[in-house]
This record gives C-alpha cells, sequence and structure tokens, in this order.
C-alpha cells in the first residue's frame, strides 16, 4: 500500500470514529416530518420574502446603481514584486499574489500568519477560490474569482439565458434575490458596481430528488452556476471590461461575520490586474461544415486516390470530419499533433490552431486516456509540461510522413505517434514518475488550405 | 436498477404503515453515521453534514417507497449527499436547510480529529469534484470503483482514473508529489 493510501485509510478510520461518537439527530423527528410542515414552512418563508423585497424596495429601490462622485477610473496594474500565486491548494502567508490563470495576470492581497492563514482552494482555468482563516471548507467564508460567461435565465436558473453585459436588467428581473445596492464602485481603478446577493427561500440542487429550483446568478461554461440557495449571501464586485469580460469577485456564501467582511473588503481593495497585452481573436477556421467537406472532398479527388476518397466519404458520413473549432474551445491531443513541430510542410502558421489559446502561448489535452494514469500535459512550442504538479520532458520522437500533397497544397499525413518515455518532473527536477513508450495506431489526417492558413483537418483513421 | 424494477421485486407498505416507519428507522440507523461522515469530509464542517445528511435522509424517505426499493438504497442517499455537498461554484449547500423544524448545533468541528486528518480531508476537498467524491467514497466509505461508478453515474474506468489523479494529486499536496 502506498503511503497516500496509508494515510487516507488512517484519515477515513478517523472520521468514522469521531462520527460515530458523534450525538446523533432522532430519526423519529425526521420520519414524522410532514409534507403539511414543509408547506407551512415554506408559506412562511415566502411571506418573509415578500417582506424583505418591499423592505429593499422601500429603503433602496433596484431601478439601477446609485450614483457617486464622478471619478475617472485608471487600471492599477499588478505589484511587480507580487509572489507567484502558488499551486493549489496551499495556505496562503501575509503578502501579494499574482496569477494568469485566468487570464490577464491580477494580484491580490491578503493578511494573516500561520495557522491563521488565508487557503488558496482552486487556482485553475475558470476559476481561483480562497477560504478565509475561519472557513470551515467550501462554501464557507469564500473569496471566488473569475470570468462568468452568462447570467441567468430568471425564468428557468439552471440555463444561462441572460446576457452578461444586462446586470442592470438581470437585477431588476431577479430583485428577490437583491439584498443591497447595486453601487457603483472602482476596483483595481477599474469601473465596478458592488451588490449583495442573498438566496431568501429553501431550494434544491436539480441534480437530487424534490428539485425547488434554487435562484442562480452567474454562469461559467466550465464551473457551473453560482447559486443563491436559503441563507447563502455573496457580495459581488463585478468589475466591468477586464480583458474584454466583466471580472466578478464573489465573496460570502453561507457565512458572514464582520470580520469576515473587514478581510474581504481589505482583499478587494488590494485587487489589481494588468491590462490585456491584445484581445485574444480566434482565427478563423472556415466555420461551414458543409464547406469542409466540399473542400474535403476537393482535396481528396485530386490527389487521386479511390481509396482515401471513400475514406473521406465514410468519415463524412460518420460525423468524423469537424472543424477544429475555435482554438480556444477546441480540445486536440498535441501530443499527435506534435510533429508540427518539427516539419516544414505544411505552413508554420498551422500552429496556429493548436497553440492559440492564451495568443498562441497554449494549449492542452487530457493525456489520462493515452497514457493511462495521468494528468494535463500541456504542450507548447519550447516543449511539454504537466501543469499543476509536475513537469515533463520535451515530448520526443514523431514519425510522421506526407502521404501526398495536391497540386493545391492540401495534404495528406499519415501519423505514427511514438513517444519513447516521458519524464515527470517535479520543481526541484526531481522524476516523479515515467510515462512509458507509447506508440499510436496509424493516423491519417487530410489537411485542407483554410481562409487564414493550414486551419482544416480532416482525421480519417 | 430502475425504479420501476425496484417497485416490482418487492412489496412495500403504504407511507403510514407501521412497517414502512420501521423499516425506514432501520435504514437510518444503520446508515446514518456513514452518510454524515462522507457529508463530512466532502463539506468540511460537522453542521453541514448534518445538514446534508438530514436533507438526503429526508427525501429518501418521502420516497422511501420507490428509494426503499432499491438493491442499495443507501447508494441513493450518497448520490445525494454527493451532489449536494461540493460545487465549484459555492453553492451554500451549508446553509441550505433541510425543511426539518430540528435544532442544531453551529459547531461546524468534528471533535477528536487530529490535525493530519483535517489536512488530508481539506486537500480531498479541494480535488476537482468528481475526484474528491471518488476518493470520499472510496476510502471512507468503502465502495468500490463500481459501486462508486454507480453512485456518481459514471463508468468504473471513470473513477479509477479520478482515484489515481485524487491520490496523485494529493501526494503532491501532502508528501511533495511522492506516492510510493
Amino acid at each position: 500500500m502506498s503511503r497516500i493510501d496509508d494515510l487516507l485509510e488512517r484519515s477515513a478510520d478517523e472520521v468514522r470514529q469521531a462520527v460515530a461518537r458523534m450525538p446523533q439527530r432522532e430519526v423519529t423527528t425526521v420520519a414524522q416530518t410532514s409534507t403539511r410542515k414543509t408547506y407551512l414552512s415554506a408559506a412562511v418563508a415566502v411571506a418573509g420574502v415578500i417582506v424583505v423585497v418591499l423592505l429593499g424596495w422601500a429603503l433602496f429601490g433596484f431601478g439601477g446603481a446609485e450614483e457617486v462622485d464622478p471619478i475617472e477610473p485608471t487600471p492599477t496594474p499588478v505589484d511587480p514584486d507580487a509572489a507567484p500565486l502558488p499551486a493549489a491548494p496551499a495556505r496562503l502567508e501575509a503578502g501579494t499574489f499574482a496569477t494568469d490563470v485566468l487570464g490577464p495576470t491580477f494580484s491580490f492581497s491578503v493578511d494573516g500568519s500561520a495557522p491563521d492563514t488565508w487557503y488558496l482552494q482552486v487556482a485553475a482555468p475558470g476559476e481561483v477560490a480562497i477560504s478565509h482563516p475561519l472557513s470551515n471548507g467550501p462554501g464557507d467564508r469564500d473569496i471566488w474569482f473569475g470570468y462568468p460567461d452568462a447570467l441567468s435565465d430568471p425564468e428557468n436558473p439552471y440555463t444561462a439565458g441572460w446576457p452578461i453585459d444586462d446586470l442592470d436588467g438581470w437585477l431588476e428581473a431577479n430583485a428577490d434575490v437583491v439584498l443591497d445596492g447595486p453601487t457603483d464602485s472602482i476596483v483595481g481603478g477599474r469601473p465596478a458596481v458592488s451588490v449583495t446577493l442573498a438566496g431568501a427561500r429553501p431550494c434544491r440542487d436539480p441534480e437530487g430528488p424534490d428539485d425547488v429550483p434554487c435562484p442562480t446568478f452567474a454562469f461559467d461554461d466550465d464551473q457551473g452556476a453560482l447559486w443563491l440557495v436559503e441563507g447563502a449571501r455573496f457580495e459581488i464586485w463585478w468589475i466591468e471590461d477586464v480583458d474584454g469580460s466583466p471580472f466578478v469577485i464573489a465573496a460570502g456564501d453561507s457565512t458572514w461575520t464582520d470580520e469576515f467582511r473587514a478581510d474581504v473588503d481589505a482583499v478587494v481593495a488590494s485587487w489589481a490586474s494588468d491590462q490585456s497585452e491584445a484581445p485574444a481573436t480566434a482565427p478563423d477556421l472556415g466555420g461551414d461544415p458543409d464547406l469542409l467537406a466540399e473542400r474535403a472532398r476537393a482535396a481528396a479527388a485530386e490527389v487521386g486516390d479511390p481509396d482515401l476518397e471513400a475514406a473521406i466519404e465514410d468519415a463524412i458520413d460518420s460525423g468524423l470530419l469537424d472543424f477544429s473549432g475555435p482554438p480556444d474551445e477546441a480540445i486536440v491531443n498535441l501530443l499527435e499533433f506534435s510533429w508540427l513541430l518539427d516539419t516544414t510542410n505544411p505552413e508554420p502558421e498551422m500552429l496556429d490552431l493548436f497553440l492559440a489559446p492564451d495568443g498562441g502561448a497554449r494549449t492542452s489535452y487530457e493525456t489520462s486516456n493515452t497514457f493511462g494514469a495521468g494528468g494535463l500535459i500541456v504542450v507548447t512550442g519550447e516543449g511539454a509540461y504537466e501543469v499543476e504538479s509536475a513537469e515533463a520532458s520535451a515530448v520526443a520522437d514523431y514519425s510522421p510522413s506526407i502521404a501526398a500533397t495536391s497540386p493545391d497544397d492540401a495534404v495528406v499525413v499519415e501519423v505514427v505517434v511514438s513517444i519513447p518515455e516521458i519524464e515527470v518532473r517535479a520543481a526541484d527536477g526531481s522524476v516523479v514518475r515515467t510515462v512509458p513508450e507509447r506508440v499510436s495506431q496509424p493516423l491519417a489526417y487530410v489537411l485542407v488550405p483554410g481562409d487564414t492558413g493550414w486551419l482544416i483537418w480532416l482525421e480519417l483513421a | 436498477m430502475s425504479t420501476e424494477e425496484g417497485m416490482a421485486r418487492r412489496q412495500l407498505p403504504l407511507s403510514g404503515d407501521e412497517g414502512f416507519v420501521e423499516d425506514f428507522d432501520a435504514f437510518y440507523r444503520r446508515e446514518r453515521s456513514a452518510v454524515v461522515g462522507l457529508a463530512f469530509v466532502l463539506s468540511g464542517s460537522r453542521t453541514a453534514a448534518d445538514d446534508l445528511a438530514q436533507e438526503a435522509f429526508v427525501a429518501a424517505y418521502r420516497r422511501w417507497d420507490t428509494v426503499g426499493g432499491y438493491d442499495d438504497p443507501g447508494a441513493w442517499v450518497r448520490k445525494v449527499v454527493s451532489n449536494n455537498s461540493i460545487s465549484r461554484w459555492r453553492r451554500a449547500k451549508s446553509e441550505a436547510k433541510a425543511v426539518l423544524l430540528l435544532g442544531s448545533s453551529r459547531d461546524h468541528v468534528v471533535p477528536g480529529l487530529s490535525a493530519e486528518t483535517e489536512d488530508v480531508w481539506r486537500a480531498v476537498r479541494a480535488l476537482p469534484r468528481r475526484q474528491a467524491q471518488c476518493i470520499a467514497l472510496h476510502y471512507l466509505d468503502d465502495r468500490s470503483v463500481d459501486e462508486i461508478g454507480e453512485i456518481l453515474g459514471c463508468s468504473p474506468n471513470t473513477v479509477k482514473t479520478h482515484l489515481v489523479r485524487g491520490r496523485e494529486a494529493l501526494a503532491f499536496t501532502l508528501e511533495g508529489g511522492d506516492q510510493r
């Protein structure tokens, strides 16, 4: 048994024993809970919500942001001395931390010293979340940083159906969850709106039984929705136009205390973000499946191989023909395309297809299915590395061969990927593990010129 | 197993029948501790764990004529707890009170846990959701890969992958990367 196995087993035993010693709630109380009582409770809760909403309306109104003195915002740049945010999870000793995991680098500062430190829960593409020193776990006194993709549909709260650029409209349409605000503010030298949202009625997880929809706020493609279940309270800072999108800081959730509020304010006040170098624009990949099919057929015809033409028709019929998609949405096994790094034919622009995310700096692929136990391997023009935990040696030895070239530059490529070994290394350079040799099945691709380069491919194998 | 199969396999007493209540009562008493433990390691809060477990058991009770007929009604309750325990977007389940009119302690801490154990489960909670669920179900609840797949609605191979990755991430976090 490995040490981590042993550690988990021991920790599990300890939890089992500790929980067994905890006093139990009376099961008879559970069994005697009646539906009637449920409805009565819900009615009382609804009445309470109505009172709160009416009070909120009378006191604050929900017609839009409150006016403040005009301030000319000047974005605050990231402190150049900020320390890189460590890999999560980790304790955050007092200091200023910066990360570019969400896009443009942003930074924030925290106070506290061990053991009373903020705790970095996650720092990954999609979200960064830290917990207050007094937090008891996820959902309890957290601060979340991220770029939501959309606001929730008020009529169907589990779907993203409200435009991201209409926060005011969304707040008006969801007045029952607005506890305070919206208030114009400045965060990181940028225009922002702060608003307090609170869940005020019982609701349930849609994945669970007895679904009673919960209000939700904003959606992130990767992470889901921010929920406003009964008792939850979020202080939201909606920072406009950071890298062309709203950047959101959401603090709170299940527990609010004055100490937490003061510490949150300090973190938010310290937030800063660099300007994006340039808006990331996805290259035009064509976008027309019919056109792609047409071009693929034409390319195969030009090659003049009946077997290839038949294979292309089969691929089209079976749906294998597809665009790689905009690079920021595409998931491509770069390890199988890395021959592009070594070939001069086709054109180097093809790299854009695979290296375009983050301005051409990065793309990634889940390698677990091909390498067994593995992580997220990132391949760049400079080599490969495994994110979050280790660094791998540069990917070695691919065996591509150009099978045919059409008169109009369409290329049929047969590829056998042979990776003798990948050494996954820890930050200190020590070898964590070695991925054994992997030789792929022969793969064949037709590469067809797109409007901006070699941007369309067809997998035949 | 489908709901229909479960119901056909077993003649269930009507709700309110003495046997029905005893049936659920026995189920609750047998499973409660394990389910609270699972909820605790996934939520990190004793109070939240009590609430999450209670909520799941109430849900099971309400549809006991169906859930009670399953081969493993405990798996159904664990599925509810797992789904409600962890969110990447801070779902605040710890405060999603069940409709029970029960008093509850506001203590978040489970007494008797060592600092090492607290760190271990905190690191587990920081894992991606599915990895954390798989780790908790496997180690705390002694569930097999197949059973975890049933509970979480994914294939055994996916569960294996989550377990391997979870262990690797925990090894890196807790032991500096060496899981041997």
